[in-house]
């Protein structure tokens, strides 16, 4: 089965798109996770969140594009709002608050979005111009994917140069690296945090926008994706965009070509992975901060 | 007039067994199964927080729970066992399972470790989901509950079923007490305190953590081989990651590694569930908010917020005394 070409490029390119939407929520979990040692729970709240707002524009006419531009925009207000007013008390709490609050985020996220939208899952349609398949490597994909992988990669590159090459970049890096001797050179990180944070939050509400027509949006559709969000995290590395990137890539195959090869042990085939990689190193593959202590 | 942490801790477990027996004795029917419910929750939510005590927090305890349900349901229902034997087997498997997995699993720390443990639990969880054996998504029903009819228990009947759990369960909690005020125990709380220094010192933490894993593994497990036989049925569900966040809230909201917060979380948990769902119809907002509210408000759990009160006072009362011959002097 595999030996066919065509059929195999097809199942890379599905990879490609799953792991896409990996990073875009994978990669503010991550600097946030790496610089301020939060375990936020809740980021998928706000991807799911951006879909339910994405189908909103669309359903009252918008279209695909303009969903795209506000709906992000909406979830970056949404997720900053929600760490001034609610998760910024606990950045001192430890994990263990930090995951009992944010699962409080999800349940009354989950159920906001029932009161609002009802139970049942909604559909939004693909952008016009994009419902169509193009021929790649002579099979026929639909190209709607082929735009999501584009723009991870678009993602990927930016972020890539805004981490490595502008001032903001190495003022976080500095802070994933070492928090207490980058204040102590007179960095607020605090301020840092804030703005990494709506970044975050904008690029979830990104992948929810662009997941909503492929998966459709329903309620529970932010605890579906945040355990392999985190498998992600913690396979790549806390904090570092290369980790995140080989993490997304990593989990996106494995799904995808376990459910394919191993359609009964689908599930399995992930956490194999993760436990496979913690065993032989245990802080991720390339985490930020090589010698840093065991929490 | 001071009291010591053990003190209080001991006292807030003295009062709850009090309101759980009082509770039992006045439950009608549905109220026995909720006190079963609870109790055997707060079995569980023993055996995670006997695991905090080295500093380790688990996610995937549901796995462990799910190896004394599968390993019950397995020898009684499909093998036509005697549950009375495959009751302490459920149990040692959950051992040997948490053995297994802790050889790979405690050499993480932190955030890693609960990731490790969530990857082994969902491991179980996917195969419980396409098991033919086991039902599958469907699940099985028709497991039996232990026979202590020889004695003149009748477990079937709700009310001893649930008396029974709040006993083991009281069994279960002075036992731990024991194991916390021992040696053993307290080189458990110096692991969690600083690993560094008892490694430092001669202690050998991976195999202190091994250990500790293990045993909170057979007393999920035991968990486990209860819960199947208050609900008669096993399903995947019960092994799910939602299982393994349940009883990590319970933990937190009574106060994790205080011991009698576990089981006060899992009765508040329990309680609120039900109180919640038959008021509202959207009842994961309100819980939701509470949960939020306990994370803000009591960031060490109920317990731990009481010791911390005591500790305060305690530190106000010697300030006092320091203070005394310096203003009786002038």
């Amino acid at each position: 089965m595999l030996l066919d070409p065509q059929f195999l490029a097809e199942q890379i390119l599905n990879s490609l798109q799953f792991s896409m939407l990996l990073f875009l929520l994978a990669i503010g979990l991550s600097v946030v996770f790496g610089l301020m040692d939060y375990l936020n729970l809740s980021h998928g709240t706000i991807y799911m969140f951006a879909a339910y707002v994405a189908f909103s524009i669309t359903h009252l006419g918008g279209s695909f594009w303009i969903a795209l531009l506000l709906a992000p925009l909406a979830a970056a207000a949404v997720g900053v709002l929600l760490y001034f007013v609610l998760l910024k008390r606990a950045e001192k709490g430890g994990h263990l608050t930090q995951v009992l609050l944010t699962v409080g985020v999800i349940y009354m996220g989950t159920d906001l979005i029932r009161i609002a939208y009802g139970d049942l899952p909604k559909g939004v349609s693909q952008p016009e111009g994009l419902s169509s398949a193009v021929v790649l490597f002579g099979i026929p994909y639909p190209s709607y994917r082929l735009f999501i992988i584009g723009l991870g990669l678009v993602v990927m590159v930016a972020l890539y140069f805004a981490l490595e090459r502008t001032r903001l970049g190495a003022l976080v890096r500095a802070g994933v690296d070492d928090r207490a001797t980058a204040e102590t050179l007179g960095i607020d990180i605090g301020k840092v945090f804030a703005l990494v944070f709506g970044i975050g939050t904008y690029l979830a509400g990104v992948a929810g926008v662009v997941a909503a027509p492929v998966f459709g949006v329903y309620p529970g559709m932010d605890v579906s994706i945040i355990i392999l969000v985190l498998i992600v995290v913690v396979v790549g590395g806390l904090g570092s965009l290369r980790g995140v990137i080989v993490g997304s890539l990593l989990i996106g195959f494995a799904d995808t070509f376990g459910k394919l090869l191993l359609p009964q042990f689908a599930m399995m085939m992930i956490y194999l992975v993760m436990a496979l990689v913690l065993i032989f190193r245990p802080s991720g593959l390339m985490p930020a901060r090589r010698f840093s202590a065991p929490g | 007039m001071m009291a010591s942490r053990t003190f209080i801790r001991r006292s807030v477990g003295a009062a709850l067994v009090v309101v759980a027996l009082i509770a039992q004795a006045h439950a009608g029917f549905f109220a026995q199964e909720l006190i079963a419910e609870a109790a055997i929750l707060a079995i569980f939510a023993l055996s995670l927080d006997l695991l905090a005590t080295c500093g380790l927090i688990s996610f995937g305890h549901a796995g462990l729970l799910g190896v004394g349900c599968y390993v019950f349901a397995g020898l009684t229902v499909l093998m036509g066992g005697n549950p009375n034997v495959a009751f302490p087997l459920a149990i040692v498997a959950g051992a040997v399972a948490a053995f297994t997995v802790g050889l790979f699993a405690v050499r993480t720390t932190g955030a890693f470790f609960i990731m490790v443990t969530l990857a082994a639990a969902e491991m179980l969880f996917s195969w419980g989901y396409r098991s033919k054996t086991f039902g599958g998504a469907n699940g099985m029903g028709g497991i039996p509950r232990i026979d202590f009819s020889a004695i003149g228990i009748d477990l079937n009947s709700p009310g001893t079923f649930a008396l029974t759990m709040i006993v083991l369960c009281i069994a279960i909690w002075l036992l731990l007490e024991l194991v916390v005020s021992s040696p053993f125990g307290r080189t458990l709380a110096a692991i969690r305190q600083n690993p560094s220094r008892v490694a430092a010192l001669g202690g050998r933490v991976f195999f202190y953590r091994l250990a500790a894993f293990t045993a909170s593994g057979a007393l999920a497990a035991l968990a486990g081989a209860l819960k199947v036989q208050h609900i008669n049925f096993i399903s995947p569900e019960l092994v799910s990651w939602f299982v393994s966040g349940d009883v990590l809230i319970a933990v937190v909201i009574g106060g994790i590694g205080t011991l009698v917060g576990g089981p006060l979380g899992a009765a508040l948990l329990v309680l609120l569930k039900e109180v919640l769902s038959s008021t509202f119809g959207h009842w994961y907002l309100f819980l939701g908010i509470i949960f939020a509210c306990v994370a803000l408000l009591m960031p060490k759990g109920i317990v731990g917020y009481l010791l911390d009160l005591n500790d305060r006072r305690t530190a106000r009362v010697a300030a006092a005394r320091r203070r005394e011959p310096t203003e009786s002097s002038a």
